[in-house]
């Protein structure tokens, strides 16, 4: 079975701007995909090609198997933007009625249960909620539909962390029934705990889509080590050292068995290891000015 | 290149600069017009024909209560007047609550007061370029005037009344801003204010026991400048005072209130009626329902006096040949009887009804720039099915109210004495309606290709048209500019036969452009 997402060569241009350049993406059923970028990286303009909102200058979007923007994708699809525009004569719950009815496949009793986790008060015009709460409303409306593709833009900005404890709780859930979810973000945080899978986006250019853990391999471990170690440097798989007072903290990627090996012969009195962060692995490629380091 | 505002004043003005560019040129276009009617309504000796006109109480309710027209100034001052000045002041009410309440719903009213300016200067910023935008119309009328009138203190007095009227506006946008939101709702309470204001004055200019009332109106301030004639400054004092006042009580509103909240907030919670909720089609409804309510009162009350206004204008023209003849000059000779009156009247509803649906269709294209259509067409409605579903309900909303509106101005006539079938209103509005499928096709392609804009260009196309159409065979145009106007091609129906080639012709018009711009609007990027 294909992907539930898929982006091939997708391209967008606003007159001089080259916003996405030749991105492809997939997401599978059950799988949560973290995007990653900077402002204006072309992470919602992807999201919008994929939502149909925007047409690709080339390349094309597909939402299991059919083009994005066709009635069986726009069926399929659920979507929660940054900055959440609704009409603000409505109330809460008319919003998320009238974007249930024109999904067609609102489950009304999950749709209670996200008004409860959420804490939203479904009553108040979206004239009178602040940015969170109608953050809240896209997301009830969203969830409720359990959509077989969820496209969520920044969904948390505005969320306090008890609600936003209550997003990933609902994300592992859709995640559970089979939902595929790409999620842009700028909270690493969030995507580190939800996503198994980040797709990082830069000027437009897909820099690096890969799992979380090949990722750390890519920017390595580090070690911090106490003792009398000698010269490291030129162990297999050093990438930096740097001399500590009483050691050193030594950089290495790929497989630390040759440092291990070398450290076995050294008096070492204490050895201590961290892997990256997502924010470090982040920083890295946007800190390089490389090219795109392709892995799968 | 274009400049960097570099003040809340700068940056006011660059919100206000097109619209208030349009407006300078509407107001000397319409005036230069009046000024060459004028002319061809035979200069003095022709004022002195319309004597019994202006003094007939029908006449003085809708152009203003005049004793006499000695000058060009003060004949166009009576033709035009009146209604140039409503629209300067509804135009004036809808720039304020744009700078103003529309900033506020944006979020960058925050910005703008959290910056070292702070919340009062900036507002104090945003009036001052409100009333220099008033400023300029009064001067553009002073200029246009100067060459109508032997003395240039009646000029200055006219050009200081419009000013007047503006502020009026800008007062009552401002003041509305204060008191309601989002934006819709005080724009809304903020015209309809002044509309009551004219209509005021229409009343106290048709009665002659009610005269008093032209005192509480601004529009009877204006009146009672009387700059053409034995003039009364004095009167400008009201005119200026009352909006300044009305701007300083609203500068001093907005201190004590929340940046982004109305004083009236008591309408924030809805019990959720998801009857009108379920369909793209319902929601078409439920969207404007506001503004259908706000159009159907207002143009049942516009038929309803000009219906009641049949029987004064015809016991005129049967009793003075002079008018007939002024009539038959302008190019509106069957207005001598109820029929033609009534289909004359039905003409100038069908201005005010093609306006409504242009209101009412183009808010898809505010929707579209301000982001409202992602969620919905994320969300499995397709954007051909949303654009249907609002142009149906516009065209049912519109027949419906042009029905009302026959229905009102037929009640009307028959208040006023004359006796009169209610088919014939019913025949003249549904005539008004042949418009629709042309008006309905050049503004879906509006929406498509210039969203942001498709209500001020579908707006400026019906005035020039208009004025086209009315001004055009007096003054001889030629017949290609003639024909170019949709309205040109409106027959006096029931008087005579609907003119169903022109009907077909322009529809096809309509089909074509609706068609085009429903394929861009399928294909196009959506979105703020």
């Amino acid at each position: 079975m294909g992907s539930a997402l898929e982006a091939r060569e997708l391209t967008k241009r606003f007159s001089d701007t080259l916003a996405v350049n030749n991105l492809n993406l997939t997401v599978d059923a059950g799988e949560v995909v973290g995007f990653l970028g900077p402002n204006g990286a072309g992470k919602s303009t992807t999201l919008r090609m994929l939502l149909g909102l925007l047409r690709p200058s080339s390349g094309e979007a597909l939402i299991l198997g059919h083009p994005a923007g066709s009635t069986f994708a726009r069926e399929h699809t659920a979507y929660v933007s940054g900055d959440v525009a609704l009409w603000p004569q409505l109330s809460g719950s008319e919003a998320i009625a009238l974007l249930g009815a024109l999904h067609r496949s609102s489950d009304d009793s999950y749709r209670d249960t996200l008004i409860e986790r959420f804490e939203l008060d479904p009553g108040k015009r979206i004239r009178a909620y602040s940015k969170g709460n109608r953050q809240k409303v896209a997301l009830v409306a969203a969830f409720a539909t359990r959509a077989d593709v969820l496209l969520l833009d920044e969904p948390t900005s505005g969320l306090d962390p008890l609600m936003e404890r209550a997003f990933r709780e609902c994300i592992l859930e859709a995640q559970q029934r089979g939902q595929a979810i790409l999620l842009s973000s700028h909270m690493i945080d969030e995507v580190e705990h939800l996503c198994a899978r980040v797709a990082m986006i830069r000027a437009g250019l897909l820099v690096s889509i890969a799992d979380v853990e090949v990722l750390r391999q890519h920017i390595g471990t580090e070690y911090e080590i106490t003792g009398d170690i000698g010269d490291v440097k030129g162990v297999q798989g050093v990438t930096s050292v740097t001399p500590l007072p009483d050691g050193a903290r030594v950089q290495i990627s790929g497989s630390p068995d040759a440092l291990l090996r070398f450290l076995a012969t050294s008096h070492v009195t204490s050895l201590h290891s961290r892997q990256a962060s997502l924010e470090e692995i982040f920083l890295s490629f946007y800190d390089e000015a490389t090219s795109p380091s392709p892995t799968t | 290149m274009r400049t960097r505002p570099r003040s809340v004043h700068a940056l006011t003005w660059r919100q206000l600069r097109v619209s208030t560019l349009v407006i300078v040129a509407l107001v000397a276009i319409i005036l230069r017009i009046g000024l060459i009617s004028y002319g061809l309504s035979g200069g003095v000796v022709g004022m002195i024909a319309l004597q019994p006109v202006i003094e007939n109480p029908a006449v003085s309710a809708l152009y203003g209560r005049v004793t006499s027209l000695p000058t060009a100034g003060a004949f166009v001052e009576w033709r035009m007047g009146m209604f140039l000045a409503l629209a300067v002041a509804l135009w004036a009410g809808m720039m304020a609550t744009r700078v103003t309440r529309a900033s506020e719903d944006e979020g960058t009213w925050d910005l703008l007061v959290t910056s070292a300016r702070g919340r009062q200067p900036a507002l104090a910023a945003t009036i001052s370029s409100l009333l220099e935008s008033g400023v300029l119309v009064g001067s553009v009328t002073i200029v246009m005037f100067t060459s109508g009138s032997p003395r240039l203190s009646s000029p200055v007095l006219y050009g200081v009344a419009t000013m007047g009227l503006a502020w009026t506006g800008t007062g009552a946008g401002l003041l509305a801003s204060q008191f309601f939101a989002p934006r819709r709702s005080a724009t809304q309470v903020a015209l309809s204010a002044i509309a009551v204001a004219f209509i005021v004055r229409v009343i106290a200019d048709g009665s002659t026991r009610l005269q008093w009332l032209r005192w509480l109106t601004p529009f009877g301030w204006m009146e009672n400048v009387q700059a053409f004639h034995h003039s009364s400054p004095v009167w400008l004092l009201p005119l200026i005072v009352v909006p300044l006042a009305l701007s300083a009580v609203a500068w001093q509103m907005q201190r004590q209130r929340d940046i982004g909240i109305a004083w009236w907030t008591r309408n924030d919670r809805s019990r959720g009626h998801e009857m009108l909720l379920r369909s793209p089609w319902r929601f078409a409804w439920r969207e404007r329902w506001g503004m259908l309510l706000v159009w159907t009162t207002g143009l049942s009350v516009l038929g309803l006096v000009v219906g009641y206004l049949t029987n004064a204008l015809v016991q005129l023209c049967r009793t003075d040949p002079g008018y007939v003849k002024l009539l038959r000059r302008w190019g509106l000779g069957s207005m001598v009887d109820g029929r033609g009156f009534i289909a004359q009247a039905c003409l100038l509803l069908a201005v005010a009804i093609s306006f409504m649906m242009a209101a009412l269709l183009v808010s898809i294209g505010t929707d579209s720039y301000q982001g409202r259509l992602d969620l919905p067409l994320a969300y499995g409605t397709s954007r051909l099915k949303w654009l249907a579903s609002a142009v149906l309900a516009t065209a049912v909303a519109t027949c419906v109210i042009a029905m009302v509106c026959a229905l009102t101005m037929w009640l009307g006539v028959v208040a006023s004495g004359t006796s009169m079938g209610i088919l014939i209103p019913i025949e003249g509005m549904a005539n008004a309606l042949t418009m629709a499928p042309w008006l309905i096709g050049a503004s879906v392609l509006l929406i498509a290709v210039l969203p942001r804009y498709a209500f001020l260009v579908v707006a400026m196309m019906l005035t020039v048209f208009y004025i086209d159409a009315i001004l055009g065979p007096i003054l001889h145009w030629p017949g290609l500019l003639l024909g170019a106007s949709p309205f040109f091609h409106l027959h006096l129906v029931p008087v005579v036969a609907s003119n169903w080639n022109a009907t077909i012709i322009l529809s096809a018009i309509g089909l074509v452009a609706g068609t085009l711009g429903a394929s861009v609007f399928v294909r196009r990027d959506v979105g703020p």
